[in-house]
């Protein structure tokens, strides 16, 4: 699995300049005190990721890694673990932005504000991998976006019909209220939601003809 | 000891059906599995390797039933596909950094020997190496795990012909070791003549043709005569016929014995491109 995990990572060191730009980008908003924007730079760098996906389906690599011990398996396991990975980073980085810009803007630093960060950040990362691997996996790089925005913009469609029916004000304010949970429970059931979808894109992967 | 045997394999298309039986790959040669395009060779690569699902039965690999075996059996081979390789924004050193994390017999040092000695850039980026340097990149990365079985689709299609001749060097090299066996699949019949110990003719999905090398160029030759002297020509004798504009070219097996039995015409040597283009467009009697 190490070898595809490098190569994600290789791949995504590849479009660094990218990376800088959304980095420095963040840098001023953060900067600007735009603190809700702090998951802004994990979700950015995971975007760059998936251009991972394109690469592979371009040059034929999926053909290429059913040939290897393994192969299958740990191409999925992979992308999970060098994902997360990309994302943790890119997190850390944030929490280091968001330091510097309030020594930078005089203010006072509090843990719940890091918490809020790691919260939102990690769960935003998990559940964005969760919702979009199998996708890709099932539909390839080009279709999965298509089909991608398809699925958003019916979940909008459904809850924005719902709203004239029903009151949603519940819902929004579950999400709200996300922040005020406990951050281990947070944690574990993020986790659980990116294995429930990395079984499903390995279920998807191993039955894909190449 | 056969390197590769299969009792029959089957795969299904809307319109193209696979239907192998009794496939059987001699370990310690060089196969040449050839066809035209589009008869077969890749689906049959493919359905060996699982990348596409098929009907196979009894698929043994170095003596080793494939499906109980397949992680053990595909750290001993190695690869080279007809446009499947790495993405093309990494180098040669990046694929070092990778394979070594997936093939635990990943050889380093032979890596970067042979990149030496094909003069191959490590730094350089797939996607800026000419074909043939490519060609020779996904080579020397299917070798450099100590394969026991390459497995080669296509390797020196669109290649010039010096490219050609140094990828057919390789495999040479790499058989000189008896207990490597190479199946290598092509269009391309003249890399065959001088390196294949053993031909598999596969057209539409079935074998036509399985038979060392030595014996199909021994074998099988081209009667060529005119047309009233094609109908003196017993049936039993004709596999295949030509009409051309003067004359018939008809494929015929036995050689030696028909020289003798018709001394009026011309026998001449078979090539496997004669053989195939007889097979495939030639006309048969029965």
């Amino acid at each position: 699995m190490m070898g595809f995990i490098k190569k994600d990572l290789l791949l995504v060191k590849k479009n660094l300049k990218t990376l800088i730009v959304i980095a420095v980008l963040f840098i001023f908003m953060a900067i600007q005190n735009i603190f809700d924007l702090s998951v802004v730079l994990p979700v950015m760098g995971l975007m760059v990721f998936i251009s991972t996906f394109s690469y592979d389906d371009y040059n034929g690599f999926n053909s290429y890694v059913v040939g290897m011990p393994n192969g299958r398996k740990n191409a999925v396991k992979g992308k999970y673990v060098s994902s997360i990975i990309l994302g943790v980073i890119l997190l850390i980085l944030s929490i280091l932005i968001f330091y510097l810009a309030k020594i930078f803007n005089n203010e006072q630093i509090s843990i719940n504000d890091i918490r809020n960060i790691v919260i939102t950040s990690y769960s935003s990362i998990c559940i964005i991998i969760a919702f979009m691997y199998p996708i890709i996996y099932k539909f390839g790089a080009t279709n999965g976006r298509i089909w991608i925005f398809i699925i958003v913009f019916l979940i909008f469609g459904v809850f924005a019909l719902l709203s004239k029916f029903v009151n949603l004000n519940n819902v929004v304010n579950l999400f709200n209220q996300i922040e005020h949970c406990n951050t281990i429970l947070i944690i574990i059931i993020s986790f659980l939601i990116l294995l429930l979808s990395y079984k499903i894109s390995l279920h998807i992967y191993k039955n894909k003809e190449f | 000891m056969n390197a590769i045997e299969i009792k029959s394999i089957k795969k299904t298309y809307k319109d193209f059906k696979l239907d192998i039986n009794n496939l059987k790959v001699q370990s310690g040669t060089i196969t040449g599995l050839i066809g035209e395009n589009g008869a077969g060779k890749t689906t049959l690569i493919k359905s060996i390797l699982g990348m596409i699902k098929s009907n196979c039965k009894n698929l043994k690999i170095f003596n080793k039933d494939y499906k109980e075996n397949e992680n053990e059996i595909k750290d001993d081979i190695g690869l080279v596909l007809d446009n499947a390789f790495f993405p093309e924004l990494l180098n040669a050193k990046d694929i070092n950094t990778i394979m070594k994390g997936i093939y635990k017999n990943w050889d380093e040092k032979l890596f970067f020997k042979y990149l030496k000695e094909f003069n191959l850039s490590c730094a350089k980026e797939i996607k800026s190496l000419s074909c043939g340097m490519k060609k020779k990149l996904e080579i020397i990365t299917a070798l450099s795990h100590h394969p026991k079985l390459l497995i080669l689709d296509e390797p020196t299609s669109g290649l010039d012909p010096v490219a050609r001749s140094e990828v057919l060097d390789i495999l040479l090299k790499f058989i000189k070791d008896e207990d490597h066996t190479v199946l290598l699949s092509t269009h391309i019949t003249t890399d065959l003549e001088h390196t294949s110990d053993q031909i598999i003719f596969i057209d539409d999905g079935k074998i036509v043709l399985d038979e060392q090398k030595d014996n199909v160029i021994n074998d099988y030759g081209i009667l060529k005569c005119d047309h009233s002297y094609f109908d003196k020509i017993s049936k039993n004798d004709v596999l295949a016929y030509k009409k051309n504009k003067y004359n018939t070219d008809v494929l015929i097996k036995d050689k030696e014995r028909l020289k003798k039995k018709y001394k009026d015409v011309i026998i001449d040597n078979v090539t496997l491109e004669d053989l195939m283009i007889l097979m495939i467009k030639g006309d048969k009697l029965s």
